[in-house]
């Protein structure tokens, strides 16, 4: 089953100097990947995610996520979407400043007026599979970057999204904060079965995914799937980037 | 968490942003409660239309300036918050949840300012109606509970934060919101500016000061609106192009913009002066309004009251047209009566003209010596002696043209001299004679068209208002007489200019106390950024001495250019006052200027203080 259908999706900026962006990319996502994508700077990459979130409009082409044209949609009908059906992670974590750990995480139920016991009982099953408990109570300047992106990552599966989209979800960790993120990541796509596409320069991230879009110049340049070993489909990453021609080491 | 809790959290945990804002709110609705407490005092009694009509004009002003205020300031405190925006957007939030977010965030700062507004009126109500008896010379006021002031303070306010609420949602779009989302930073454009339109705008300026500089009173209706406009224009066209212009000059001066600092400071004020063009409008127009309107209303003030002496020597004076001589006698007995009764102790002058027929129908009034010499003695100038024949000449020089007079009653006499000298209720020249001289004069030379005068000087006029106000209560209808108290003119006077320096002072604290809550919240605004700013200067080698004098001068430009141009404003508007209406503004003006530079400069400090600090924790963390 398809969670994901993307077709002949293009993108253009400017208005006198027209550049394209996204080139006719087609590709599609069954329930339950884990899908890296990859590229050097300007390849298309965030503009990509950018129209997956609905954050901006596609210039042609389709988006279908679980059946359903996000570009069609107006208003609260969009606002809804984006809250039931969409997660998000981004790479300075973007949490509020106001709210607690706690009150981050369950910020979409909030939104969505789900009552408060409720609330309560999907924040400790969140919180205890991201490991950020003994976080909740804090305010976001107490804790350290890693904690700061696991709770991002819980506010955005909260709601249990049909797609988690993440952009760069490491870049602004050390690398043992990475590696915990990345286990994290593959944990919920593993075990709950997390749709999950993330956008990433960093090839140790991108080794937890199942499967790597390459992009380059806005459309899609090649295309790998892990065998299983972690170790392999690394060193298999390096060597589609040095033939890309993009930063190997990423950020 | 529910979604009001939410609200209500953002609010309060972010307490620094929300500081000044809250602030200046709470200040404003303190005054405009206590205002309208005194305006609805039931013991307050009637006052003269005008004055009402001021009061609730200047409650009218206060109001519409705060919803500029709000609007403006609430505006400038969501843009910071976009990226959170941006988030809550992805998050999924709705149209109408980020509305009722925005509305319920303005409500619960507007309603505790203005519950901490009324406290505070409440509190400090005694010594509000006391300064406003002693301005507006009114006999004390008791403390009341003003349910109906609370009340009417309560819904403007809340209307307030309705409206602004509904504004700004307008203003907040999806658009800029989520461009911030799309990670595409574009760096700020350079300032654009015109030359033409940059001298245009100085032209204009001085146009505006010159077109003052002619205004007379009479044309004064007609001109003072083009000069606002004029004014007002050039002052946005000043920010917004010219002092661009000036700093694009400075920048491409390369022996100075590339020594040492002078790069770093130079270049940020080039963007930030094109960025806050609008609240260097808005300081230096609302701060011309603070210091004009003290201004002027403080030197009238000062030179109403020193001048009293001069314009009104006299304690008391009455006048009649009534030729029947029982008519007066029977008022004046009154009014003399009265005096004994408060104990006043007085000398009475009675004056006495004679109005001799000249030869071309002309009447030249005289007036016998000893009178004369009763005005003397009471105005303090000198004693006249005459002899039979002799004459003195009193040229009033407010008109100086007199006829010359050859002869009384048939009888030659000479001129002796001429003084230069003003009598009270007497706008013409005249002539002093002899006594023996004045009482031979025979009827037929005398034109019948006499009327009696009485003047009163007493010890302490202070109180003799209540004469007049008794005096009013009996006679005020027969408009054949026309009585004058010097006590009861200086009490009405007093009243007026005080009514109108409270007022001033009423809408100057509230537009200070917003002018400062603009620069605290652009500071706030601008620190995040500054922060990442200064630390790469670190980086590169920019040492925290070197920062501090950047910081300085950019902040110190930042303060004094609207400063400036407010201060040339009020020199301009007060100098017109002076030429206009004869009054001196000088010390007035030097007042009101010098305690809004103190607290401009105390003001300053504590801000570059506070920034400095931020600043340098950032660089040592």
């Amino acid at each position: 089953m398809d969670m994901l259908k993307v077709s002949h999706l293009s993108k253009n900026y400017g208005k006198e100097v027209i550049y394209q962006a996204l080139n006719q990319i087609s590709f599609s996502i069954e329930f339950g990947e884990f899908v890296g994508v990859m590229g050097p700077s300007g390849s298309g990459k965030t503009t990509l995610l950018n129209l997956l979130s609905t954050v901006d409009q596609p210039t042609t082409g389709d988006i279908e996520i679980k059946g359903i044209n996000p570009i069609q949609l107006k208003g609260d009908e969009l606002a809804h979407f984006r809250r039931r059906e969409l997660g998000f992670v981004f790479q300075d974590f973007n949490l509020l400043d106001t709210l607690t750990i706690g009150e981050n995480v369950v910020l979409p139920l909030t939104l969505d007026s789900i009552p408060v016991n409720e609330q309560e009982k999907e924040l400790y099953t969140i919180a205890n599979i991201l490991r950020i408990e003994h976080l909740l109570n804090k305010r976001t300047y107490e804790v350290s970057g890693g904690e700061a992106q696991r709770t991002a990552i819980a506010r955005a599966i909260i709601r249990r999204p049909s797609l988690l989209l993440a952009d760069e979800p490491t870049g602004n960790l050390d690398s043992k904060a990475a590696r915990i993120v990345m286990e994290l990541f593959e944990k919920i796509n593993k075990e709950h079965h997390q749709t999950t596409i993330m956008v990433t320069h960093d090839p140790v991230a991108a080794s937890y995914c199942k499967r790597i879009i390459f992009i380059k110049d806005g459309a899609i340049y090649n295309e790998i799937y892990s065998g299983g070993s972690r170790q392999q489909f690394y060193q298999q990453i390096i060597d589609v980037l040095s033939l890309l021609g993009g930063e190997a080491n990423g950020v | 968490m529910e979604f009001k809790q939410f609200a209500f959290r953002n609010v309060l945990r972010n307490g620094k942003a929300y500081f000044a804002y809250f602030i200046s709110t709470f200040v404003s609705a303190t005054l405009f409660f206590s205002l309208t407490m005194f305006i609805l005092h039931p013991d307050k009694g009637t006052f003269k239309s005008y004055i009402n009509l001021s009061l609730f004009g200047a409650e009218i002003i206060a109001y519409l300036f705060l919803i500029l205020f709000v609007f403006y300031s609430s505006s400038v405190l969501l843009k910071k918050r976009y990226k959170e925006f941006g988030t809550l957007y992805i998050l999924g939030i709705s149209r109408k949840q980020f509305l009722k977010m925005i509305y319920i965030e303005n409500m619960i700062i507007n309603v505790a300012a203005t519950i901490a507004g009324i406290i505070t009126g409440l509190v400090f109500s005694k010594l509000f109606l006391e300064i406003i008896e002693k301005l507006l010379r009114l006999s004390s006021l008791p403390f009341y509970f003003p349910i109906r002031a609370i009340f009417i303070t309560i819904v403007c306010f809340l209307l307030l934060s309705i409206f602004v609420s509904l504004i700004t949602s307008i203003f907040v779009k999806e658009k800029d919101i989520l461009r911030l989302l799309k990670a595409t930073n574009a760096p700020s454009p350079t300032p654009k500016f015109s030359k033409p339109i940059a001298v245009f705008g100085i032209v204009l300026l001085i146009t505006g000061y010159v077109f003052s500089y002619f205004a007379k009173t009479e044309n004064l209706e007609k001109i003072i609106l083009i000069i606002l406009a004029m004014v007002v224009i050039s002052t946005y066209l000043i920010f917004s192009q010219f002092v661009v212009f000036v700093i694009a000059l400075i920048k491409n001066n390369r022996n100075l913009y590339l020594k040492n600092t002078n790069l770093i400071w130079v270049s940020n004020l080039f963007y930030r002066i094109r960025d806050n063009a609008k609240m260097f409008f808005i300081i230096t127009i609302t701060s011309s309004a603070a210091v004009i309107l003290s201004g002027a209303s403080y030197t009238f003030w000062l030179n109403t009251l020193s001048g009293i002496e001069e314009r009104y020597p006299i304690d008391l004076t009455y006048e009649t047209y009534d030729k029947t001589a029982s008519f007066s006698a029977n008022e004046v007995q009154f009014i003399e009566d009265l005096l004994k009764k408060h104990h006043h102790s007085y000398k009475k002058i009675v004056v006495d003209y004679k109005y001799l027929i000249q030869e071309d129908k002309s009447e030249i009034p005289v007036m016998k010596s000893s009178v004369y010499n009763q005005f003397a003695k009471a105005l303090n100038f000198n004693l006249l002696t005459l002899k039979d024949n002799e004459v003195i000449q009193i040229i009033n020089p407010e008109n100086p043209n007199a006829s010359i007079l050859n002869s009384v009653a048939g009888k030659p006499v000479h001129v002796k001299e001429s003084i230069s000298q003003s009598l009270p209720l007497q706008n013409n020249s005249f002539y002093v004679v002899e006594d023996e001289l004045f009482e031979d004069i025979e009827n037929k030379y005398v034109s019948p068209s006499k009327y009696a005068q009485y003047l009163f000087n007493t010890k302490d006029w202070s109180k003799t208002y209540v004469i007049y106000d008794e005096y009013e209560k009996k006679f005020g209808n027969n408009s054949k007489s026309l009585f004058l108290s010097k006590s009861h003119i200086f009490e009405t006077e007093k009243r007026a200019y005080g009514t109108i320096m409270f007022l001033s002072i009423f809408l100057s604290i509230i537009f200070f106390v917003a002018t400062g809550s603009f620069i605290y919240n652009k500071y706030y605004i601008d620190e995040e950024s500054d922060k990442q700013k200064y630390k790469q200067l670190y980086k590169i080698g920019v040492t925290f001495e070197e920062m501090k004098k950047i910081i300085s001068i950019e902040i110190g430009v930042m303060f004094l250019l609207p400063y400036i141009v407010a201060t040339f404003h009020s020199a301009v508007a007060l100098g017109a006052l002076q030429k206009i209406f004869k009054v001196e503004v000088g010390a007035a003006a030097m007042i009101v200027m010098g305690i809004f530079l103190l607290l401009q400069i105390a003001y300053f400090f504590i801000i570059r203080l506070n920034y400095l600090n931020v600043i340098k924790k950032h660089l040592t963390f």
